[in-house]
């Protein structure tokens, strides 16, 4: 390996600041941090070197100490396993089958069944492409296509497939999900929608748990989604280790703690096969709250480059308020609904106030008393999916 | 022209960014103060014979504060003697200018008005502190230097509780920032109306503009002619704050009842019980309320006065050793021994092992 | 001619904005000061990038997203832009800006 000598100092390039590698740092990281012999090939969050057999048996070891230090799953159960395209999924699956063909006690248990949800019109070939990475894991597969399911919903055997060609055969056509005009309650429903799907398809297959292949940057990023929403409340179940609205099944994200660089480089040292699709590069159209929260953390991450561990950490630390652990789900999203207590103002509240006082201020001002106000109780819909039910066609 | 939303006959003449709805003028003054009269009692913010100190700065918030406390207070009787206080930091051409308008408050709202500077309570003026700690943190002395500044001025003219101009976008940009930063403790309680309240001799403070929009008090100031100044402080364009109001404006702009989705989720957060906060307790040097040994003020003001600037800024659980360190250093000038008012005194554990 | 040999190679999404080419072999001209990675992505902006080129560069390096790795060593610890190229060795950019 030949490396120029001189010293770099930190570059401005564009508005963004690339930490070039100076010569006082070259000291620091000339041995991997770990293993402190072999030469380092990748260095982390600015400051960690790794040489590759560290880094991927760190990568490896993290996965497997996330799975057993949260209890997730029991001997031998079937979890259902969201594919997408990109790097992330790839590197769950590959981390799924190292940590089940272990031969030691430590090795995993459980038995992976790989579903992709088509969320518009995809090419036979592309949907192959998926078939061979996913079958050089040895993990079973399921295709489905969304649009259909959330039309026939109840009716899964009609609209989940064990083959590609036979979903294509039924289903040739598939529209991209587009609900409603607005961008943030069209990609709101689409992931509350995809939720809904993989909870009753692991019911079908007798799966307990559902992984999702999210990264740190997601995790962050539905973080603050959420909290722009309005849907405070239910961190622990959007964005926490585990999602447990539904009774029966339990969604984990198992690559939190990882970040794009990690999964790209784990998936090159692995010469793992990615699937890609120009449909799926980011827009930066800014349209949605998601995207442009995206696009915010993944600049803020630059300068700040403890920004998405910060974000995700403190959504670990969140638990749901003891009074709704009981409630009535809501009708959309089937988080529990918290009770509007007349007592505390709040901002719901507050917010109903000021559109009624905009209609009906006369009404006010007969007596000057706030007695023909109703404070609203949240029966069907919480907080956020009352804003878009609306948007709903059904 | 459509007509006023309210019902009331005449045509509108505005669009409230908080609700979409088209009023009146004078509909939207009654709408804007009636939520405040709402917040104010659903809140029970005050009581009957309270002096409330109005925290001015000669800013629009302050300003609009103090005249719809007057307003409110005379239409519905709360029964409250209102005083204006105002915290003169030493910050050349910007402070001088807005405390102008606070004197043009007390005149035009014929309110009682005390000044209090940095200089009088610390020693120091920010142009000062600027000067030793440069312009990256020194937002964190101005802020932690100011809330004491008010209380202090509370407690000099015995109110019994201070009213702070803060709005629904200060409050959404807050919960933002803190769990951009992951401070926890922040986080649970920025999005209190009333906050100082159960904490001893602590003057409870509350937020009656929690509510209200930012762009409302810019619109209520305009349309009913109120003089307010408006710069941004010299010194602020480097806080970290800054990131998290872009990113508040630019949500704003998909949809403003998103300032309020962000207040709500702040308020319904709960933190597990298995997280450790730091718990609150008195300083040991001068009393005031505080999660370490000695209160934020006082270590930044040792930190100036001691020539180490950066003392206070980072981890709190240097400071000691920082301390200690410097005592160390010191051990052969008498200085340290003989000082009345050294800080090392009040550090509880005075023993350190020293290498 | 001693042309200078280069093994670009694009993954993650990358290779969509090249024609969907994975592997690349160029031969750079001589020229009088070294080849960096920093000539070399104005190189490949010239000659290989067709559209989009917001998606890949960003100033006078890569856009923030694209990482990469020469020899299989992550460019960060050998000195990014300035890195001067040598005879056959493999640079590889690989997209992170894909959703999933």
């Amino acid at each position: 390996m030949t490396c120029s000598h001189h010293a770099v100092p930190f570059r401005m390039v564009g508005k963004n600041i690339w930490f070039g590698l100076s010569l006082r740092d070259k000291k620091k990281w000339d041995k991997c941090n770990k293993c402190k012999s072999n030469v380092p090939v990748i260095i982390l969050r600015h400051k960690d070197v790794y040489c590759k057999e560290c880094f991927l048996s760190g990568a490896a070891h993290k996965f497997k100490a996330f799975i057993g230090k949260n209890h997730l799953v029991k001997k031998n159960d079937f979890v259902l396993v969201c594919f997408r395209s990109g790097h992330s999924s790839v590197s769950l699956l590959h981390m799924l089958r190292s940590a089940l063909d272990l031969q030691t006690p430590k090795k995993l248990k459980l038995r992976p069944i790989v579903i992709y949800i088509a969320k518009a019109t995809c090419e036979p070939q592309f949907l192959k492409e998926i078939e061979d990475v996913v079958c050089s894991f040895n993990f079973p597969l399921y295709f489905i296509s969304f649009n259909q399911y959330i039309s026939n919903g109840q009716e899964l055997d009609k609209v989940l497939f064990a083959n590609f060609r036979q979903m294509l055969e039924n289903y040739p056509q598939i529209n991209s999900f587009k609900r409603t005009n607005n961008p943030t309650a069209t990609q709101t429903l689409e992931r509350i929608y995809e939720q809904q799907l993989l909870t009753e398809v692991a019911k079908h297959l007798n799966c307990s748990i559902v992984f999702v292949p999210d990264i740190s940057l997601n995790v962050a990023t539905n973080l603050l989604t959420s909290i722009s929403l309005g849907r405070g409340a239910y961190l622990p179940l959007d964005t926490g280790i585990c999602d447990t609205r539904d009774p029966q099944i339990t969604i984990v994200r198992p690559l939190r703690h990882f970040d794009d660089k990690e999964l790209a480089f784990y998936n090159v040292y692995n010469k793992l096969k990615l699937v890609v699709s120009p449909n799926e590069i980011k827009k930066f159209n800014n349209t949605s709250v998601q995207d442009l929260i995206d696009t915010f953390v993944s600049n803020l991450q630059l300068n700040y480059p403890a920004t998405i561990t910060t974000v995700v950490r403190t959504g670990d630390k969140l638990a749901l308020d003891k009074t709704v652990l009981k409630s009535k789900a809501c009708n959309l999203c089937k988080a529990p609904l918290l009770n509007n207590t007349s007592e505390e103002l709040n901002s719901a509240t507050a917010t109903d106030f000021s559109r009624w006082i905009s209609a009906q201020l006369q009404i006010f001002k007969k007596d000057e008393s706030f007695n023909e106000f109703e404070i609203k109780q949240r029966e069907l819909y919480c907080y956020a999916c009352s804003k878009i039910i609306e948007f709903v066609e059904k | 022209m459509p007509k006023c939303s309210a019902k009331c006959g005449n045509k509108a003449i505005l669009k409230r960014p908080k609700t979409g709805d088209a009023l009146c003028k004078e509909c939207f003054f009654d709408a804007f103060e009636t939520e405040i009269h709402y917040t104010i009692t659903k809140c029970t913010l005050f009581k009957p014979n309270m002096t409330v100190a109005i925290a001015a700065s000669g800013g629009k918030d302050s300003t609009v504060l103090a005249y719809v406390l007057k307003l409110l207070n005379k239409k519905y009787n709360y029964g409250l003697k209102l005083v204006l206080l105002s915290i003169d930091e030493g910050i050349t051409g910007y402070r001088d200018d807005s405390l102008n308008t606070v004197k043009q408050n007390r005149d035009d709202y014929e309110m009682p008005l005390k000044i209090l500077s940095y200089k009088d309570l610390y020693g120091w003026t920010m142009d000062e502190i600027v000067e030793k700690v440069g312009r990256k943190n020194n937002c964190t002395f101005c802020g932690v230097f100011r809330r004491q500044a008010l209380d202090r001025g509370a407690a000099l003219l015995k109110v019994d509780c201070i009213a702070t101009g803060h709005n629904a976008d200060d409050i959404a940009e807050t919960v933002l920032m803190n769990v951009l930063r992951g401070d926890l403790a922040r986080l649970k309680r920025c999005t209190a109306i009333i906050t100082g309240n159960g904490s001893g001799d602590g003057i409870p403070r509350v937020k009656p503009l929690k509510y209200t929009f930012e762009k409302e008090i810019v619109m209520y100031a305009y349309f009913r002619k109120l003089l307010y100044f408006s710069t941004e402080c010299v010194f602020a364009p480097n806080a970290y704050r800054g990131h998290a109001r872009m990113l508040l404006k630019d949500l704003e702009k998909i949809d403003p009842t998103i300032i309020m989705n962000i207040i709500y989720s702040g308020e319904s957060i709960r933190v597990s019980e298995n997280t450790s906060l730091p718990s609150l307790t008195n300083c040991t040097n001068c009393g005031y309320v505080s999660s370490q040994q000695l209160c934020k003020a006082c270590v930044l003001l040792e930190g100036l006065n001691r020539g180490l600037p950066r003392l206070g800024i980072g981890k709190s659980s240097r400071v000691k050793q920082i301390l200690t360190e410097e005592k160390y250093n010191n051990l052969n000038s008498n200085s340290c021994v003989e000082a009345k008012n050294c800080l090392c005194k009040n550090l509880k554990d005075n023993s350190v092992n020293l290498k | 001619m001693n042309s200078l040999q280069v093994n670009v190679e694009f993954g993650g999404g990358a290779e969509l904005l090249f024609d969907n080419k994975k592997t690349v072999t160029i031969s750079l001209p001589e020229k009088k000061e070294k080849w960096t990675i920093e000539h070399l992505l104005i190189w490949i902006k010239d000659n290989l990038l067709k559209e989009r080129q917001e998606m890949f560069l960003q100033g006078n390096s890569v856009r923030p997203g694209i990482l990469v790795l020469v020899n299989d060593t992550d460019w960060e610890l050998m000195n990014t832009i300035n890195y001067i190229i040598q005879p056959n060795d493999r640079i590889l950019f690989i997209s992170t800006l894909h959703g999933g």
